[in-house]
């Protein structure tokens, strides 16, 4: 319980003296990132697919948010601060410094995220269905040549009463490792 | 040229703002809320119709959002997280000095100025809340009328502030307003007639009188 109040007593005295509006920014596009998509996610009318599609989008904005927030504010402070204020004291060079990750923030919400929003997002969506319908490919494939097999016994066992030579005419039509080795038998197509 | 501008950047209103986080919160919506529409307007890619019906949908929700924080998520928060956080750290820290987060408020923002000022202010502040009434305890009416205080003082109170203020953000723009605008912008688009079915309806009309 002491350790606790311990915590909070150091928290709201480094927030009392450098708070930053980076901060507010983060706390919230994460707030986002995990209850956007929840929201998406336990909505009745929409199917399925169309769910998982928007809240993944709606996940990654976010995920992108917060390392744009993180590294403008970062970049205000560290980079443009001491380069604006070179023959200020060091006290105006934090006080810009404040000012400068507000304004970074500000500018990052309203253009840079947008903007790196659009450039990731499609490829990142179009890169993950392109893995999905490989899977499925995969899945389906698979099940192809599961499946071929059992139809081997009745076409191999139909042409008995026939000559040995329409045996393998027709063995060689269906035969399945003709799918993965590329080899013709008895000299057809 | 760059002085200027650092002593624009430098200015104590601007770093007020600046570490406060309703105010950033407040400017940065309010922000959005006119670059965003902007933005959706100024898109060649996109039909008109798309572009009004989409710029009004997020105009509508950043006002919305605004509307939550400003309204509703803030004074609630800051108001109800003072009062908690005064029984949590149990009087210390300078929570004796205060009754409530208007007389914190009113202080951060005296504190600031300068004797002559403050003491017009104090006058101003006394009449709006009536006669004989005090705006602030006794100790902080003998700090308020020495010339140079302390800035550094009350961190922890003001952190405590900003903790909730950083809880009531959280919880107005992450679930509290989403919710609010899902309930809100249908309607009031629909009463615009500008609802993507209707649109799409109309577009469709079109097509079959010219078929």
């Amino acid at each position: 319980m002491r350790k606790s109040k311990t915590f909070l007593e150091q928290l709201c005295h480094s927030l009392g003296k450098n708070n930053d509006a980076s901060y507010a920014v983060v706390a919230v596009a994460t707030a986002k990132g995990i209850f956007r998509p929840m929201f998406t996610m336990m909505d009745k009318h929409e199917d399925y697919e169309t769910k998982k599609y928007t809240a993944l989008r709606e996940g990654l904005t976010e995920a992108i948010a917060i390392p744009c927030y993180l590294s403008v504010a970062w970049a205000a402070k560290n980079l443009v601060a001491p380069t604006i204020c070179k023959s200020k004291t060091s006290d105006q060079v934090k006080k810009a410094a404040k000012t400068l990750s507000f304004l970074g923030v500000c500018t990052a919400a309203l253009v840079i995220i947008p903007a790196a929003c659009s450039a990731m997002i499609n490829p990142i969506m179009k890169f993950l269905k392109e893995k999905k319908n490989h899977k499925k490919c995969c899945l389906e494939h698979h099940l192809d040549i599961k499946e071929t097999p059992t139809q081997l016994p009745t076409l191999a066992m139909q042409p008995l009463s026939s000559t040995s030579g329409q045996l393998s005419k027709t063995y060689a039509a269906f035969n399945p490792m003709k799918l993965n080795t590329g080899l013709t038998i008895g000299g057809s197509n | 040229m760059l002085n200027s501008i650092s002593n624009v950047l430098t200015n104590n209103t601007f770093v007020n703002i600046a570490q406060s986080t309703k105010a950033a919160m407040s400017i940065e919506t309010g922000l959005k809320a006119t670059g965003r529409p902007a933005f959706i307007l100024m898109d060649k890619n996109i039909t008109p119709e798309t572009k009004k019906y989409a710029a009004t949908k997020e105009l509508l929700y950043q006002l919305t959002c605004l509307g939550v924080y400003m309204g509703l998520v803030l004074p609630v928060f800051r108001k109800c997280g003072f009062k908690a956080f005064k029984s949590i750290f149990k009087n210390k820290h300078g929570y004796d000095k205060f009754n409530n987060l208007d007389e914190f408020t009113n202080f951060q923002r005296l504190k600031g100025m300068s004797l002559t000022e403050r003491t017009e202010e104090i006058k101003k502040l006394e009449e709006k809340a009536g006669e004989g009434k005090k705006v602030f305890t006794e100790s902080i009416y003998n700090k308020l009328k020495k010339n140079n205080l302390n800035s550094n003082q009350y961190t922890i109170i003001k952190g405590a502030d900003e903790l909730s203020s950083i809880c009531g953000s959280v919880a107005g723009l992450a679930i509290l307003a989403p919710q609010v605008s899902h309930v809100t912008i249908h309607p009031i688009l629909k009463m615009l007639n500008m609802d993507k079915k209707s649109s799409t309806d109309k577009s469709e009309q079109k097509l079959d009188t010219k078929a």
